[in-house]
């Protein structure tokens, strides 16, 4: 009967906190793949490599040297390649604050956040105190656009697959459309799941 | 308590009636039949209240059962749909793919538990054909919201959920054919997009071939997707052409130059319903097993056919017939048939299974309790069997009978455009205005419908 009663209790508190809500506070620097989709953890990790690699290359010391400034970069257009619903603005943000952080470039605000500014620009000139206005006609112009792609590949075999995400990255000379640096980044994912369970 | 008391009974009677009421109490947990919220939203669609059906549904989860939460999303996500809320509709679906994705591990416990009671006992997974049109449907959002690009994943996720050739090859695996209208109308998106240079519209078009010849044994293809082929293998040279030029002799590949191009897509009638049959049978005087299999019935609508009409300013009107997409109804009908092998095997097992144990207790019984006890327990064992022994009827409602589809090449202009339903006989039962379109030359445009009638 003791037993029972010790079963029963334990059996009831298992279940008890199987249904109960549980948070974890997690710092978002830590990497968590629950599903195998893309995420938060591999926007970070593929904006800052790439950057890196970016901001390492020839192209800006090369450009340095010619003009005797940083240069000027814009984000454009990221586009998903892959078969799933990736958030492109995250990945965007997290390249834009890769490459303000690298402070080896300079960075302009991107085609719609311009739109906002230059509202406001214009508002100053009619409300604002005269030595308090934002100049016209003073905008920094981007010398080369970050453009680029996310594609997937799945391969599915029963109870498990592998997904590769990989990004493509291009810096383009507005001036010329050449391409000064092309880069690659590819993250493997193998997700297992089991066929059955308790 | 008297439970309690009865689980320390040393007689054999109370400890059965005990087992049995507590069996009993979690077969009526599950789901018998189709939800009751199901059966009121299917009543006011098929009444053409959307409206309705769609506050209705939004309202209350729980009157689906619990393991029925694919079923719930899916229903949601089309219905929503339907009522134009297009970004609940998408949160839907994308709900009811990641749960059924979920759904791929399954509980031990709960399989054995679809043996003691009936299939409602497994939570609903989604046919392979229902899986397809998740993406179909959710593709049909991202045109309605245009959203191309979001468009154009669900197409690579179909692809990617079902690679033809591979060992997912829904042709060889299921006995019934991947539909072949979800690789078309993920042609027609890449086409759409643009994406005709890297031969990934021309790549799903062939795909769509190969899957309507396999499903209709070469008898049918749209002949927008005969179009589609001559068009493509042409542009870009591929070594088809011939071949497609000579099977697809009467379609005529139309160039698009100066024109725009206009697509119907069009949902009609309702996916055939799932109803139960039984069997009951008895086994011995006082112990009755039943044996209980669902089957499909077709759901009547009126509008058969269809056609896209573009109306001109001053009344000039010309119009295009649809064809058929895909014939879900068939479709559904297709599946049950090449799953009704292993549903028959195991609505004949399980009652097997059931009689086995009840005719053991019931010699124990009447050992230990005498013959009275033991026929009281054969009555109960009866009203068990043949309340429990209930057909899974679950199955996606909401989803259309049929999917038409028409391509029409537009001079550019303004134009007021509807969609005519029209029945066996050809007279129109239903007109859904589209609103009026400007259209501009060299662009694609999509109507996207749902006729209910």
């Amino acid at each position: 009967m003791k037993r029972i009663s010790v079963v029963s209790v334990a059996v009831l508190m298992l279940a008890l906190a199987g249904c109960s809500t549980q948070v974890v506070r997690k710092d978002v620097g830590e990497f968590t793949d629950l599903s195998g989709r893309w995420n938060d953890s591999d926007a970070r990790l593929v904006a800052e490599e790439m950057v890196r690699e970016c901001v390492d290359g020839q192209w800006v010391s090369r450009f340095n040297k010619e003009k005797g400034r940083d240069p000027v970069v814009i984000v454009g257009t990221v586009v998903n390649r892959s078969h799933e619903h990736i958030n492109a603005d995250v990945f965007i943000q997290d390249l834009e604050m890769a490459l303000v952080n690298a402070g080896k470039v300079r960075f302009v605000a991107s085609k719609t956040e311009r739109g906002e500014v230059r509202e406001e620009r214009l508002d100053q000139q009619q409300n604002a105190a005269v030595p308090t206005r934002a100049q016209m006609i003073s905008e920094t112009g981007a010398d080369f656009m970050l453009q680029g792609s996310i594609n997937s590949v799945k391969d599915e075999v029963k109870g498990q697959y592998a997904i590769m995400f990989q990004s493509n990255l291009e810096l383009v000379d507005l001036t010329t459309n050449e391409k000064v640096w092309i880069g690659q980044k590819k993250i493997k994912k193998l997700v297992k799941r089991s066929q059955y369970s308790l | 308590m008297i439970l309690l008391r009865l689980c320390f009974l040393r007689n054999a009677f109370g400890r059965s009636f005990l087992i049995l009421a507590a069996v009993f109490a979690l077969s009526s947990c599950a789901a018998i039949g189709r939800p009751p919220l199901q059966a009121e939203v299917s009543g006011l669609l098929a009444a053409g209240d959307v409206g309705g059906a769609a506050g209705k549904i939004v309202s209350s989860q729980a009157r689906y059962g619990s393991g029925n939460d694919v079923l719930f999303q899916l229903d949601r996500a089309l219905i929503l749909q339907m009522a134009g809320r297009y970004k609940e509709s998408i949160l839907a679906f994308e709900k009811a793919k990641q749960r059924t994705e979920e759904l791929y591990t399954r509980s031990i416990l709960n399989e054995l538990s679809t043996w003691a009671v009936n299939d409602a006992r497994a939570p609903y997974r989604p046919s392979a054909y229902e899986r397809a049109f998740m993406n179909v449907f959710q593709s049909f959002n991202y045109i309605l919201t245009e959203a191309p690009a979001e468009a154009l994943v669900e197409a690579r996720d179909l692809d990617a959920k079902f690679p033809l050739g591979g060992k997912g090859d829904l042709r060889k695996t299921r006995g019934f054919e991947d539909n072949g209208f979800a690789r078309f109308v993920s042609g027609i998106l890449y086409e759409a997009a643009g994406e005709t240079g890297s031969g990934d519209a021309l790549i799903a078009y062939k795909q769509a071939l190969e899957l309507y010849d396999a499903y209709y044994a070469g008898q049918y293809v749209p002949r927008v997707l005969q179009e589609s082929l001559l068009r493509l293998a042409a542009a870009s040279g591929d070594t088809d052409l011939a071949a497609y030029r000579s099977r697809f002799s009467g379609a005529r590949a139309d160039s698009a130059s100066g024109k725009a191009v206009v697509y119907l897509l069009e949902s009609a009638g309702f996916s055939p319903v799932k109803e139960s049959g039984s069997i009951p049978i008895p086994v011995q005087m006082d112990l009755v097993a039943q044996v209980a299999f669902p089957f499909f019935v077709k759901q009547e609508y009126a509008a058969r056919s269809s056609r896209l009409v573009f109306v001109r300013a001053g009344g000039v009107a010309w119009n295009i017939p649809s064809e058929l997409g895909v014939d879900i109804e068939d479709l559904a009908l297709r599946d049950m048939e090449a799953r009704k092998a292993a549903v028959i095997a195991k609505a004949l097992l399980r009652p097997a299974f059931k009689y086995m144990i009840e005719a053991n207790q019931k010699d124990v019984i009447e050992k230990r309790s005498g013959s009275l006890a033991a026929g009281i327990f054969g009555i109960l064992s009866s009203v068990y069997n043949i309340y429990t022994e209930q057909a899974d009827v679950r199955s996606w409602q909401s989803l259309p009978a049929q999917v038409r589809v028409a391509r029409a090449l537009v001079e550019p202009g303004h134009y007021r455009v509807r969609v005519d339903g029209l029945d066996r006989s050809g007279t129109v039962v239903s007109s859904s205005d589209k609103g009026e379109r400007d259209f501009v030359a060299g662009k694609i445009y999509f109507i996207v419908t749902r006729t209910l009638r």
